[in-house]
């Protein structure tokens, strides 16, 4: 795009799981790009391996996880590839916490119980903004109040048993956003919370950013919220993207069998009611010892024999900004709904 | 036609996977702790030896030799003056030292006896049942075979550790028998019922483990009277070890009761109108059976080392029942230990066979949850 | 004989440890006609599940009346029947459970999970002729009968759900009481539970409760939706009504705040301040009046009464006639 500067670019991501009963491929090429200021959503299901790609990019992932492949990041020092930075080192610990950020779904379990909210929050200040205590508890008290905690010199010194859950994903958010960072990976973070606080919450990440100048990568399966705060979408299968594009495109025109299925089986509030959802037939298989060709195949009903369990489909251009990769698009062989049970 | 055949041994694997209940899961996860399988064997070679005891040993409990008073261990020889002459022992004389005055067994080349396998040696009844006298070796009339040295009675010390780990081996799982069933019904009780009858059992239970072991048991055996007959005092020796294991137990089960209840498929075996008695049995029993089996196995050896340390100190087996904490009573003197340490090999048998229990507990415990 | 199979009527329950005494459920009433789904929803400590297994007398309610019409014609209050009446009705009245992994015991076989049931209430039936039920019920449910005696750990979330349904299934009930039954589940599963349970109910005439924070799910497949609140019913209406004109403020909030699947959509939320209060530590007066916008005088004193606005519209606001409330209209993507 012109004159949008890139912030973050995947290119050809695996990610290798081994386990006692063979090799987890659990992410098997996955690219895609945020430009400064946008929002891409990345959608799957469980087992599609959108966590651990989350986790990739600011590397924090397992151990047992072999990867390979490029994490492009425009740093404060230059293009990086985040992959090749040295787990341990100075340089990742630079970006992490600072100008990259993460928040998770459950902020209960993401503060210790043994500290205060304002001293965890008040760690990432110290560590990449200044080491003055004064100054800096200042700071991270002003990030509590912009994230809308009240009485924040107060809660300062609370434990996180007394806060709430709505409160504690703020106080979550304050912790990822009080260094500005340039880039914010969202991991399912409204999913665990009531509906109203959920609201709130989404608001409030449209809100910072918009202040903030910030990307922000924003992984769930929840559809509606994706449609609220999600500029591009990223559609994952099983390890792969089977469709990218703007998110009136996704919602309105899906062309992969797996983005349509996904659109119809979720009734959308305020709408009259359909008398079956759309759903897809069967599971998601194991990400193990998985045979050649497309990954969807055995629940895809626009399958070509012969095509699309012999070789992976190759990403195809269907529209401006809009990638699919299927066979039967690329052959303009799929057309109409999902395949109804 | 690789490929199908890696795929049909995956299917197997899968199907065997989907079709395993949970002790079939439980199984194939011990067995892939070698320490654990490897002290299972250990411990089935002890029982073993145990079961066999009265065979395997040359001689009984009673039998000694004044002549051979704290003899050291006999050597067992091939060769004599260059001669294969087969497994034998020379005789065993006492000498006086001349300096120290200090009495020396040193072996009489004179004497050969060599050992004879499957002789007749005293009678006894195999497993309590068949009477014999068939003895696994023993050594020709007039010698004596001291595998681990002779006691101040004169008496073998490997015939007396053999027989003596019957008794080592088998009050722990008398008392742990014991446990197992009055854990599971108070514990059980406990957490069923909840409420005020929770409050009082767990109070007790409370109270109990707080109490000192030795000086309970001191306090209980001290009230055995001396006449009772060695089978008895035997008996109650287990009742009182399990007397404070079965706490623990209990504890397990209680709390085990209580996080089950709470499970959905408690509640939905109930809206199905199952009846409580039949929730208890066929839902929660075997909810909470593995850990109570870990637990078990890991309280013996709190159990061998009861009855030794009761044994030692006199208060438990008394002669001629022998255990191997009567076994080590010997070894408390000072003098005793510096002029004859194989007195201390009863020692290194409950160390190895506690170590074997504890590891074999460990790898039920890893196994125990195959669901996590 | 009763138009209602199902109505509960001033509905309590309570928690007492202590001092503190927590409201779970308070003075809940609705009814229910043959076939129709009712949907519950509200969000966390509305008390909805509470009230579920109350229904089912799963947990003992504090006080109030299930009175159930049974397969004979005749009106019982199921909370207050013998044991024997109990064990007799209770094969018609079941349920199916939110969370897939702890609603199966993880050491039965699924056809011992699906035949429990049978053995409970027809001891005199053989083993095989249960095991052709249990057969009948999987398929019913989409499984593959020849799974039967695998155990749970060999299924994913969705098929556990499916051998949940067949277990509710397998005494022929007439009620079936479903807590949050598709919130585990990705969203593609979810649709197809959802449709099963909508087949189902044409094919055995089955009424559902379908309890869920869920909205999205609740519109589709409910007949009539009952909001709570803290324990309490703050609205009672059918579905499009509730959807469209919501006469609670609550209920607009609720409607306002979830996000709608059309990126299109221009959302223009009423902010809800604050966040649920305690239930063990109630506001006085309406509970929700902490945190609503159309709050006056009166709502901070007095607990306002739940009554019939419209017909079939029940709802527990002082100043329910006069508020203008806005709700979705059915057209397609436009600003409320």
């Amino acid at each position: 795009m012109d004159g949008k500067e890139t912030i973050v670019k995947v290119n050809n991501l695996h990610i290798n799981i081994s386990m006692d009963e063979g090799i987890l491929t659990a992410v098997r090429g996955v690219s895609f790009h945020i430009d400064r200021g946008e929002t891409l959503g990345l959608v799957g299901e469980s087992g599609c391996g959108k966590s651990l790609t989350c986790k990739a990019i600011l590397a924090i992932n397992d151990r047992k996880c072999s990867t390979s492949g490029e994490i492009l990041f425009n740093s404060d020092e230059g293009e990086v590839d985040i992959l090749k930075l040295p787990p341990k080192g100075q340089e990742i610990r630079n970006i992490r916490g600072k100008q990259i950020s993460m928040i998770f779904q459950e902020p209960m379990v993401c503060f210790s119980p043994l500290y205060t909210i304002g001293d965890q929050i008040n760690e990432c200040t110290r560590l990449h903004i200044t080491k003055d205590k004064k100054k800096s508890r200042e700071i991270t008290i002003d990030m509590m109040k912009k994230v809308g905690i009240a009485n924040a010199e107060k809660r300062y010194d609370q434990y996180p048993h007394e806060f709430s859950g709505g409160m504690l994903q703020r106080a979550l958010i304050a912790m990822a956003l009080v260094c500005r960072p340039k880039l914010l990976i969202a991991d399912e973070p409204t999913t665990a919370l009531d509906v109203t606080i959920q609201a709130q919450i989404l608001e409030l990440i449209k809100e910072l950013q918009k202040e903030l100048k910030m990307s922000v990568l924003f992984v769930t399966h929840d559809l509606g919220t994706v449609a609220r705060m999600c500029d591009r979408v990223a559609v994952m299968y099983l390890g792969k993207i089977v469709e990218t594009g703007p998110v009136e495109e996704i919602y309105f025109n899906p062309r992969h069998p797996y983005t349509k299925g996904l659109i119809g089986s979720v009734h959308k509030i305020g709408s009259k009611r359909k008398e079956r959802l759309e759903s897809i037939e069967g599971t998601v298989p194991l990400a193990m010892n998985l045979p050649p060709g497309c990954g969807f195949y055995d629940r895809c009903h626009c399958r070509i024999d012969g095509v699309c369990n012999v070789k992976d489909p190759e990403p195809v251009e269907v529209g401006p900004g809009h990638i699919v990769s299927c066979h039967a698009v690329e052959r303009k062989t799929c057309e109409g709904g999902a395949n109804i049970e | 036609m690789v490929l199908q055949d890696v795929k049909d041994k995956n299917k197997i694997k899968e199907e065997e996977y989907y079709l395993a209940s949970q002790w079939t899961l439980m199984r194939r996860k011990f067995r892939k702790h070698k320490l654990a399988m490897a002290s299972l064997w250990v411990l089935g070679f002890l029982y073993f030896v145990a079961l066999f005891g009265n065979f395997l040993a040359p001689y009984n409990l009673v039998s000694y030799n004044s002549k051979v008073v704290n003899a050291p261990p006999t050597k067992i020889h091939l060769f004599h003056e260059g001669k294969y002459v087969g497994p034998f022992v020379y005789g065993i004389k006492m000498e006086r030292d001349p300096v120290t005055k200090r009495k020396n067994y040193v072996e009489n080349k004179d004497e050969i006896y060599k050992i004879k396998w499957f002789t007749r040696g005293s009678e006894y009844k195999l497993f309590g049942l068949f009477k014999t006298d068939i003895h696994l070796f023993g050594v020709e009339e007039g010698g004596v075979i001291l595998l681990f040295g002779a006691d101040s009675m004169g008496r073998d010390l490997f015939s007396r550790m053999i027989l003596g780990s019957q008794v080592s081996l088998t009050v722990p799982f008398a008392g742990a028998l014991i446990s197992f069933v009055l854990g599971i019904i108070i514990g059980g009780i406990a957490g069923y019922f909840g409420g005020a009858i929770d409050t009082v059992i767990s109070r007790v239970i409370e109270v109990l483990s707080a109490l000192p072991t030795i000086p309970l048991w001191m306090a209980l055996s001290a009230s055995i009277p001396p006449d009772i007959p060695v089978v008895r005092v035997y008996l109650y020796i287990t009742i009182i070890v399990s007397f404070i294991s079965w706490t623990g137990l209990a504890r397990i089960v209680r709390g085990k009761f209580i996080s089950l209840r709470k499970e959905d498929y408690i509640m939905a075996a109930q809206i199905a109108g199952v009846s409580n008695w039949k929730i208890i049995i066929k839902h929660l029993v075997p909810g909470f059976m593995s850990y109570l089996i870990v637990s078990l196995t890991l309280s013996i050896p709190g159990m061998i080392i009861g009855e030794t340390s009761m044994s030692f100190l006199g208060l438990g087996i008394r002669s001629p029942a022998t255990s191997w904490g009567v076994l080590l009573q010997e070894a408390q003197e000072i003098t005793s230990i510096a002029m004859h340490p194989w007195k201390l090999i009863p020692l290194f048998a409950v160390i190895i066979t506690v170590l074997a229990f504890n590891f074999v507990g460990d790898g039920l415990r890893d196994a125990a949850d195959p669901y996590k | 004989m009763s138009e209602y199979i199902l109505e509960v009527k001033n509905l309590y329950k309570e928690y007492t440890s202590k001092k503190i005494t927590v409201k779970a459920v308070t003075d809940i009433s609705f009814s229910i006609k043959k076939g129709e789904t009712v949907g519950i929803v509200g969000e966390s400590g509305c008390g909805k599940t509470t009230l579920g297994r109350c229904i089912v007398r799963g947990i003992p309610a504090t006080r109030g009346q299930v009175l159930y019409t049974a397969e004979d014609g005749v009106t019982y209050d199921f909370l207050s029947i013998d044991k024997k009446k109990l064990k007799e009705l209770r094969k018609e009245i079941q349920m199916i459970f939110q969370d897939p992994y702890s609603s199966l015991d993880p050491r039965m076989t699924v056809l011992d999970i699906i035949t429990e049931p049978l053995k409970a209430n027809f001891p005199k039936m053989k083993r095989s002729e249960m095991e052709v039920r249990a057969s009948e019920m999987a398929l019913k449910v989409g499984l593959n009968p020849s799974y039967l005696k695998r155990y749970p750990h060999a299924f994913s979330g969705g098929q556990r759900q499916r051998i949940g349904i067949a277990r509710a299934l397998v005494l022929n009930p007439r009620v079936i009481v479903c807590d949050e039954p598709v919130s585990a589940l990705d969203v593609s599963i979810q649709a197809q539970v959802i449709n099963l349970l909508k087949d189902l109910q044409k094919e055995f005439g089955l009424t559902y409760i379908f309890i869920s924070h869920d909205l999205s799910v609740v519109e589709h497949i409910s007949d009539k939706v009952g909001v709570m609140y803290l324990g309490k019913m703050v609205e009672f209406a059918e579905t499009e009504a509730l959807f469209s004109k919501p006469l609670h403020p609550y209920t607009e909030a609720l409607l306002s705040s979830v996000p709608v699947a059309d990126p299109t959509y221009k959302m223009n939320r009423i902010p809800l301040r604050g966040e649920i209060p305690n239930p063990a530590n109630p506001p006085s007066g309406c509970y929700f009046h902490e945190r609503c916008s159309y709050c006056i005088d009166i709502c901070k004193k007095d607990a306002p009464e739940y009554r019939e606005i419209e017909e079939g519209h029940f709802v527990a606001c002082h100043r329910a006639e006069e508020l203008k409330l806005k709700g979705f209209t059915y057209d397609e993507p436009e600003a409320i």
